[in-house]
């Protein structure tokens, strides 16, 4: 077993249980927490796919700025206070049946087919691509139309955001 | 990366830099002037005015933009983007001039800044969904559309609906972009690209493993099936169509299903496609069953629509499903998988916006008379106001697919490529379908016209301007309805898409 | 102005459009009535200048199609908007916009004073735009949406005064009657349509017709499609045994009955069987059939006409005799001889027409003849057209009339049909004797009627349009003087109609010798018995009038069958419409319908009901609900996917 398997299953994993325990925790902080840690560990999945400016800025934005974010929300809004909703439990294990369902098709589908298998693996290039320099050039020169059209849907979100924000203080 | 390539790109992208500067001068008019917005909807008005000039340029033009070495272009510029903008522009144009009108928006006067700025995000939004030709600017794009109707289904601040409308909309809009963007990234993962054309070349020439890449198809069509309304992606629509302001509702039935109509058709079409025959029929590529797979998304589409439609009273929850019932029509026209098909739903669609537009701006009208949509209300509307009454029959006639309105022609056009490419079963459901359609337009005619109004309901005069617009909506619908051959020479003419 | 010929359509469209959207509201009598017949009168010369400049053209070139818009094209059916100006279709025009335009002229000073005015001219340019469609298009489709919106303006003419007392009930059933007796014609002309389009591939003219020769097509297709489109005839042209429609018909104001029910939407079948002669000539034992029928409605309807007493009820029947003899002319292949006599018969049968309805004008709406009389004095201009118009219809030379009817004959007796040459020539005699009947009671002998009604000769708007149509009759039949007569110039009329029907004449192989005395013994034979006819009708009702009385008493039977019209309204009433009634209500709407149908219906509907309650339902407003829908339909698609492979 290689390193980068070892490295892989233990980050997977950490995903996966700390996914788990956030969306089964009532109370809120202890999931907030829990999403830091299963965005953490994507971003050390990132860094094993050779994807360094995407592992940053996962720490940077979601880890870090979107979090703090959210804690804040948390705090101001006091949820401790708030009813927690379980009465549609039918409903609720209907969901994990469809879930599972989906979990399992997907699962196939992808051992199945080996999607991996049509692609050469060319690790430096796959470094190159990776690093802030080439994902700086594509994004100013083939992608420039999309990294604009990002523009106005960012600006778009901030007036979104300022619309919904005066209505509550109107 | 020169300035020649630049240029000659930007050359290309005209309507859209004629949308993307009137935002930009929206946002800054509206900082500038204050409290004046009088000038707003004017500055729309003229900026639509300059896209659509732009896109009538386009239907003599058949080129990418934004062509490198690494990446076979980003966006089209073709006659079948032309003609799909040009819906969009056409259906922005009214909306535009019904914001005026509405008491709605005028309610909540001091945001209109923000309101045309969003609107005109939704329209480059649309522009690039109908010409993009790489899946990452399909994604933005349809995200664009997204969060600026997100907002605007919650735009008015004093009704409750608005607020849930919106709400339910941005969680059922967030579930489906994920899982198109998770198919996206699928597709990427095999094909190693984000290009359709490339992608096309590709999945010709080597083996793709099969399972996988239909498996993306099929999430990525979760994205765009949401955009359409189709089953069961739709449920969103009847919730948002309902809570959200009536221009916004008219705007979403038609500009936005038109983009997303265009995206499927180009996805579809460019994606997949082997080669078209002499007759006009699509050999596409051997992996996805996209015919068995269109032909039972229609049938579930338009039968849900239409039969949830025939329990609704309140009139904009109606056309919502019947919007719904509409779009299972259109994937009739997809599941031909003929160059014939695709008239056909150009020429349903044109019509439909058409049609759709009206029967929106008289809800509207009466809406801002009477303060409700519901179809009890609208009881002798047809004595105390004909010109209204009629007109609204109209287009609900229209809907219906009956003579002599054009709606007939959009549907006569679908069940001939649905025959000619002899699928019956198919054609015989749609008919039935359409026969239980009649059944709750015509509730509605019944109430205008077959009830007596009670006293002093309707009381109120339709306004010069605002009967003109009405009779440039109505007056179309019959003409094209006897007189048709201009519409299906368009329609002809704009089912061209660059590369086939 | 051949081009141009669309004018023709266009303008009574017009006329129709600005008389009913705004005639109503302007009530001008004299704009409404002017924009009515003027638009008429406009298209009647455009119509003349393309005749014009057809004659000027070479007789093979005569044909022109002037195409407006491509209006359908699908898959391998393409309809054109489009219309066909070739001698047949300029004859037809030149009778539709001339005698209408005369007409609508008649209707300013007939309709003054009644309340629907401009509904009448708004209906009545909707006529003219509907016929001008039929007669004009150059395809089945067009002809078709013709043949219908006649038919509809058919009806709403004929309740144009819908709550006006006829008969048993009230105008409104007698438009109904003919609403749906002609649905029965209609429904076989489009069998007829259906099978044209299946066998050739198209529903053009031009393109059917060349493919009847060119297509191998067996000779019992053409019998079934040549049936088909011949009881679209018989409908619309009431013949045997559709007729009944048609003197029921004279509900309507007088000028419809002249231009609807006499002079031009009646021989629409007669112009149908003209405009598909190659394929009527492919089937020669339907032309028989139609001969045959043609005899005995002309006969049947005349012997009807012999002891009517209504006056508008003994010209219905009239027409209805003559249409029989142009559907004679068609079925021995004489098609030029009948359109000739749809031309000359619309000229003295709208007269009739238009001097009946200004009898019963001055007369205050009395239609019974025994209740006029001695008419002549007061009514100078009325009586002399009258009378040139009776003289015309009964073959009297060298009025109109005498040309065309003796063609017919002579034709039915050149091409061997020798018994219906005699039925066609006691027809005559017939229609010479109930016409100087109908003469000799209105305007000769004494007033039979209260001479405080004072009547009056009718204004000079209804007494012109009256002269113009007598100069027509009197001399209309010259440009159709038997070859015989006409020296080396030959039948003018023949010659012009000759291209069209040239490829049908050439399949029937028509004509064996006969010599010129032949045809001046038969001609003789019934001018002599039709001035016998009407010397013989002056002395039964103007000298000896118990002569009649006496008759009808010794012939008690055939008296009353004749006045009761051979209780065809009553039989047909016994063993059709009433089985009909009694059988739909017991079995189809007691049974069928209320069982078997609302079952249905009523099932369907719950049953929808039920599901679209169901599907409501989904709609709950939880939105994680709908995102476990959109999911569900996921996991469907993935299945399907993971089993298709």
């Amino acid at each position: 077993m290689s390193l980068e398997l070892f490295l892989f299953l233990v980050f997977a994993a950490v995903a996966a249980v700390s996914g788990i325990l956030m969306i089964t925790r009532s109370e809120v902080v202890m999931a907030a927490l829990f999403l830091i840690l299963n965005l953490a560990s994507l971003a050390g999945l990132y860094l094993l796919l050779n994807a360094q400016f995407i592992a940053v800025v996962q720490v940077i934005v979601y880890a870090g700025a979107i979090m703090v974010l959210f804690l804040f929300v948390i705090m101001l809004l006091r949820p401790e206070h708030e009813k927690i909703v379980t009465k549609i439990s039918g409903i609720r294990t209907f969901a994990f049946i469809i879930a599972a369902l989906v979990f399992v098709q997907l699962a196939y589908v992808i051992l199945k087919s080996h999607p991996g298998s049509a692609l050469n693996s060319d690790v430096t290039a796959s470094v190159n691509a990776g690093t802030v320099e080439s994902i700086g050039t594509e994004l100013y020169t083939n992608y420039i139309l999309p990294f604009e059209a990002a523009g106005f849907l960012l600006l778009a979100a901030t007036i979104g955001a300022v619309v919904l924000a005066k209505r509550k203080f109107e | 990366m020169n300035v020649d390539y630049l240029v000659n790109s930007l050359y290309l992208i005209k309507p859209e830099l004629a949308i993307a500067s009137a935002l930009v001068l929206l946002v800054l008019i509206d900082l500038i002037m204050g409290n004046n917005k009088k000038f707003l909807p004017y500055v729309a008005i003229a900026g639509l005015i300059a896209a659509a000039y732009f896109i009538i340029g386009q239907f003599g033009m058949n080129s990418l933009a934004f062509v490198s070495k690494s990446n076979k272009g980003m966006i089209i510029a073709d006659p079948f983007g032309a003609f799909f903008k040009g819906i969009v522009v056409f259906a922005s144009l009214f909306v535009v001039y019904f914001s005026i009108k509405s008491d709605e928006i005028k309610a909540s006067f001091e945001r209109h800044g923000e309101y045309y700025t969003l609107i005109f995000g939704m329209i480059l939004g649309m522009f690039f969904m109908i010409s993009a030709s790489d899946l990452i600017l399909i994604y933005i794009s349809l995200e664009l559309v997204s969060f600026s109707s997100y907002v605007l289904a919650g735009f008015t601040k004093t009704a409750l609906r608005n607020s849930e409308a919106a709400l339910k909309y941005v969680i059922y809009g967030g579930v489906s972009s994920g899982i198109m963007l998770f198919g996206i990234s699928i597709l990427y993962g095999i094909t190693g690209s984000t290009n359709l054309y490339e992608i096309n070349s590709l999945i010709q020439s080597s083996s793709i493993p099969n399972l996988t890449f239909i498996l993306s198809g099929i999430l990525i069509f979760v994205g765009i099936g949401y955009k359409i309304s189709a089953a069961p992606f739709h449920f969103w629509t009847p919730d948002v169509y309902e809570g959200a302001p009536i221009t916004i509702t008219a705007f979403l039935s038609v500009a936005s299903k038109a983009a997303g109509f265009a995206l499927l058709i180009r996805f579809i079409k460019i994606t997949f496609i082997k080669s078209v025959d002499s007759a006009g029929y699509w050999q596409l590529v051997d992996l996805i069953d996209w015919k068995t797979f269109f032909i039972f998304l229609s049938i579930i589409t338009m039968t849900l629509g239409n039969f949830a439609a025939l329990w609704q009273d309140n009139l904009k929850r109606m056309l919502a499903y019947s919007s719904i019932a509409h779009a299972g029509y259109l994937l009739l026209g997809m599941a031909v998988l003929s160059n014939q098909g695709m008239i056909a739903i150009i020429i349903y669609f044109a019509v439909y916006a058409i049609t759709n537009l009206g029967a929106f701006f008289v809800v509207m009208l009466i809406a801002n008379k009477i303060g409700s949509e519901n179809i009890d209300d609208y009881k002798g509307l047809g004595y105390s106001q004909p010109f209204l009454g009629v007109s609204l029959a109209i287009f609900l006639i229209s809907l219906t697919g009956l003579p002599p309105t054009a709606g007939f022609i959009g549907k006569l056009y679908l069940f001939i490529a649905l025959v000619d490419a002899k699928m019956i079963t198919l054609a015989v459901i749609a008919l039935l379908n359409s026969v239980v359609a009649l059944y709750y337009y015509i509730r509605v005619l019944k109430n205008l016209f077959l009830s007596r109004p009670a006293n002093g309901t309707f009381e109120f005069k339709v306004s010069f301007s605002n009967g003109l617009v009405l009779v440039l909506l109505a007056a179309p619908i019959i003409i094209l309805g006897i007189y048709f051959t201009p519409l299906v020479d368009l329609a002809k003419n704009s089912m061209q898409i660059l590369g086939f | 102005m051949t081009q141009y010929i669309y004018l023709t359509v266009l303008l009574p469209l017009f006329g129709f459009l600005f008389n009913g959207i705004v005639g109503g509201r302007i009530k001008n009598e004299k704009i409404i009535g002017w924009i009515g017949s003027g638009t008429i009168g406009l298209s009647f010369l455009v119509a003349v200048s393309s005749f014009f400049q057809t004659l000027g053209l070479p007789a093979g070139d005569r044909k022109t199609i002037v195409t407006l818009f491509n209006w359908l094209h699908a898959g391998g059916l393409n309809i054109n908007v489009s219309y066909q100006v070739d001698q047949l279709s300029l004859v037809m025009a030149l009778i539709v916009t001339g005698v209408g335009f005369i007409i609508h002229v008649y209707s300013i000073g007939y309709m003054h004073g009644d309340k629907g005015f401009w509904r009448f001219f708004a209906y009545m340019n909707l006529f003219i735009f509907a016929m001008m469609n039929l007669v004009l298009g150059d395809n089945f489709v067009l002809l078709f949406l013709g043949w219908e919106g006649v038919g509809l303006c058919s009806y709403l003419l004929i309740g144009f005064w819908y709550d006006k007392k006829f008969e048993k009930g009230t105008t409104g059933d007698a438009a109904k009657k003919a609403f749906i007796v002609n649905r029965i014609g209609d429904f076989g002309f489009l069998l007829g349509m259906f099978l044209i389009y299946s066998t050739f591939g198209s529903l053009n003219f031009t393109e059917v017709f060349s493919r009847v020769d060119a297509y191998n097509v067996p000779a019992s297709i053409f019998n079934f499609i040549a049936l088909f489109l011949f009881v679209g005839a018989i409908g619309k042209s009431a013949q045997i045994p559709l007729f009944v429609w048609l003197p029921d018909a004279m509900a309507g104001p007088t000028p419809v009955s002249a231009l609807i029910h006499a002079a031009t939407m009646v021989t629409a079948g007669v112009y149908m069987v003209a405009r598909c002669s190659i394929i009527f000539a492919s089937a020669p034992a339907i032309l028989t059939v139609i001969a045959i029928i043609g005899a005995f409605t002309a006969i049947f309807a005349a012997s009807i006409g012999l002891v009517q007493n209504d006056i508008k009820k003994v010209l219905a029947y009239s027409t209805v005799s003559q249409l029989g003899y142009m559907f004679l002319a068609m079925g021995v292949g004489a098609f030029t001889s009948g359109i000739f006599h749809v031309m000359t018969h619309a000229f003295f049968k709208a007269l009739l027409f238009l001097g009946a309805g200004s009898v019963i004008h001055s007369m205050h709406e009395e239609q019974d003849i025994q209740n006029y009389g001695g008419l002549k004095k007061y009514m100078p201009q009325t009586y002399f057209t009258f009378l040139i118009a009776a003289l015309a219809i009964s073959g009297i030379p060298p009025l109109s009339g005498f040309f065309s009817k003796d063609d017919i004959l002579w034709n039915t007796f050149a091409n061997g049909h020798i018994i219906l040459w005699i039925i066609g020539a006691g027809t005559a005699l017939l229609t010479a004797f109930y016409m100087f009947r109908l003469y000799f009671l209105i305007f000769e002998g004494k007033e039979r009627f209260n001479l405080n009604k004072h009547p009056h000769e009718s204004p000079k708007l209804m007494t012109i349009p009256l002269m113009v149509l007598a100069v027509l009759s009197a001399v209309g039949g010259f440009i159709g003087i038997p070859a015989l007569f006409a020296g080396e110039n030959g039948n003018l009329f023949e010659s012009w109609l000759a291209p069209v029907f040239q490829k049908a004449n050439t399949r029937l192989m028509v004509y064996g010798a006969h010599s010129g005395m032949e045809e001046i013994t038969l001609m003789s034979i019934t001018v002599i018995g039709a001035a016998c006819a009407i010397y013989f009708a002056r002395y039964v009702y103007l000298k000896n009038p118990q002569f009649a009385l006496d008759t009808s008493r010794k012939f008690k039977g055939i008296y009353y069958l004749l006045l009761n019209k051979y209780f065809v309204d009553e039989i047909y009433d016994a063993a059709i419409v009433n089985p009909v009634k009694r059988g739909s209500e017991r079995l189809l709407w007691k049974f069928t319908d209320v069982k078997i149908i609302d079952g249905a219906v009523n099932g369907t509907a719950s049953l929808i009901n039920y599901l679209s309650g169901k599907i409501r339902k989904i709609q709950t407003g939880v939105t994680q609900l709908y995102a476990m829908v959109m999911m569900i339909g996921l996991v469907i698609a993935l299945f399907w996917i993971i089993m298709s492979l």
